[in-house]
């Protein structure tokens, strides 16, 4: 899934998705890690809400790659008919109740989210990822204040620039290095336990700071791992890019020729 | 003590719905003062345990949509327009924007302690705000206690994004609310004094303005037909055009210059040009020599 968002950041990044894309189409970067292994210890009636233009976090909560790159177009081919863009990727039938445009809007949805979890009595919870714009935002306190409060069936995720890193929403915190994708996967798995538990909301403070960190690109630092402990076999990695890269240009091409209004240069 | 029958029509409605569906919560900004009121309405004598959370207005209609996203259907309930203001990004735009862009409902019912006859001019703008913004708002403002419950009850069971106006004085001093209809479909307009001479269509506490009128001017031999419009969106027009149809003459009562009145006058001159005998008149008081003072010019042109 991350070789496969990084493709797709590079499309994006070199213009292979062309023009008819917004401009303020959000790459996941550096923090694709914190997005796959957060995401991968949910279950899957969890409720999850996210930043401001994240495409990559629907993908990794298992909408199709066609569904959402024709969605980023504005497409009627894309999970919301088009209707959602890049802004507001969603998909609510999953309870997947994606990005929206105002700092702060997440953790509110995501606390009424974790209420209605919570009157139901069924053991779903709700993650809010959050950005650095979300964690300045007053209202991100206060949805974290009342959650603490109702011991609430929460998860916070907080993709921790240098500029936040300290932020802790008064909750218990989690710090892990948000390059280090299986720490990222167990520290949510804790929370995610915690939360299950009735012991209330946990913010996950995955940091990344790349003034200081050695190396703070996720992908690098797993296939270093997997290569260390043998998993990764040579040449493995390379396969996995091309195959990335083939399913990246079907989906392409499978969007121009079947939604209206997109031309894709390949 | 103020006496507080809209409030409590209200309040027997959600107490109703609540305890018929364990789906149904409340939420209160944190500083409550319904003039002097009792905080945390249907939970406070606590037959509803852990169904009330405080927090300030945008992050309690926040929470209400991520709940109503969930199937919930919370209710808010809010002392006064200025702490919808607060919160009109999420009301007016997010609510809008889901339901847009997302093509799911979003079911809430926000409930507004305000006296809509006695509102300054920041307030003036939150209705009218409102009903621009919010293209899939249903925007209720009933007059009596009875129209309070009905339609209080219609927004719980139904699946739209409401909100409702409670009246601090309700139009007749009708009090009893049992027996009554259930669930009042929206957008039905009740004319609360037959007339032949004016039309003249209020709601929430401008009706009780409009009555006291049509008392001074019956005493002139001057009949006024007042039509209580209870929801203003959607808008009942076809009843508005069947009465100008009858009465030729129609004047708009409206909380605030640039707001509902305008609206109205303009839906409809549109639908009933030919039959209006003189210029619709907007009069955006409660005040009844204000009112009579319009309706005299319109019946002498």
């Amino acid at each position: 899934m991350m070789v496969l968002i990084r493709e797709i950041d590079s499309a994006i990044g070199s213009q292979r998705l062309n023009d008819s894309l917004p401009r303020t189409l959000r790459r996941a970067g550096r923090w694709v890690g914190v997005a796959v292994g957060a995401i991968s210890a949910l279950s899957s009636n969890d409720a999850m809400v996210a930043p401001l233009h994240g495409y990559h976090y629907a993908l990794a909560r298992g909408v199709g790659l066609n569904e959402v790159l024709a969605e980023l177009y504005g497409s009627d081919q894309g999970c919301l008919q088009g209707r959602g863009g890049a802004m507001y990727l969603a998909q609510p039938s999953a309870a997947i109740y994606g990005a929206n445009a105002v700092p702060g809007r997440g953790l509110t949805t995501a606390l009424g989210l974790a209420l209605a979890a919570r009157l139901r009595a069924d053991a779903r919870l709700a993650l809010a990822f959050l950005d650095e714009r979300d964690a300045e935002a007053g209202r991100s306190w206060e949805a974290a204040r009342i959650a603490t409060r109702w011991e609430l069936p929460l998860v916070l995720v907080l993709e921790a620039g240098p500029e936040v890193a300290t932020v802790d929403f008064g909750l218990p915190v989690l710090e892990v290095d948000g390059a280090e994708i299986e720490a990222v996967h167990s520290a949510t798995l804790s929370a995610v336990q915690a939360a299950r538990e009735g012991l209330g909301p946990t913010l996950v403070r995955a940091v990344i700071d790349p003034l200081i960190a050695t190396n703070d690109d996720p992908v690098q630092r797993l296939v270093h791992t997997l290569e260390e402990v043998g998993s990764l076999r040579d040449g493995e990695m390379v396969d996995l890019q091309a195959e990335a890269r083939d399913r990246v240009a079907t989906a392409l091409e499978h969007l121009a020729l079947h939604a209206s209004a997109v031309s894709v240069s390949l | 003590m103020i006496s507080r029958p809209s409030y409590d029509a209200y309040l027997q409605a959600v107490m109703e719905e609540m305890a018929g569906d364990t789906c149904r919560f409340l939420l209160h900004p944190s500083s409550q003062d319904h003039w002097q009121y009792e905080p945390l309405g249907p939970t406070a004598d606590g037959s509803f345990p852990n169904r009330s959370m405080r927090g300030s207005a945008a992050t309690v209609i926040g929470a209400a949509i991520g709940a109503a996203l969930d199937g919930l259907h919370p209710v808010v309930e809010l002392s006064s327009l200025d702490q919808l203001l607060a919160a009109a990004p999420e009301f007016s735009e997010h609510i809008a924007t889901i339901r847009a862009r997302w093509d799911v409902s979003v079911p809430l019912l926000v409930a507004v302690v305000a006296d809509l006859s006695d509102v300054g001019h920041q307030f003036g703008a939150a209705l009218s705000a409102l009903q621009r913004g919010s293209p899939y708002l249903v925007v209720l403002a009933p007059s009596t206690p009875a129209d309070t419950r009905s339609l209080v009850k219609t927004a719980l069971q139904g699946d739209d994004p409401c909100v409702v106006f409670l009246s601090p004085e309700e139009a007749n001093g009708e009090q009893d609310t049992n027996g009554l209809e259930a669930a009042l479909p929206f957008g039905r307009a009740v004319v609360r004094r037959p007339g032949r001479d004016a039309t003249v269509t209020a709601y929430s506490s401008l009706v009780r303005g409009a009555l006291i009128a049509s008392d001074e001017l019956a005493a002139e031999g001057i009949e006024i037909e007042i039509l209580d419009l209870r929801s203003l969106r959607p808008l009942d027009v076809e009843s508005i055009a069947a009465s100008v149809r009858k009465t030729n003459r129609l004047i708009v009562l409206g909380d605030t210059p640039l707001g509902i009145a305008g609206e109205m006058a303009a839906v409809v001159a549109e639908a009933v040009f030919d039959y209006l005998d003189a210029p619709i008149r907007q009069v955006t008081s409660s005040a009844a020599e204000q009112i009579c003072a319009a309706v005299r010019r319109a019946v002498t042109e």
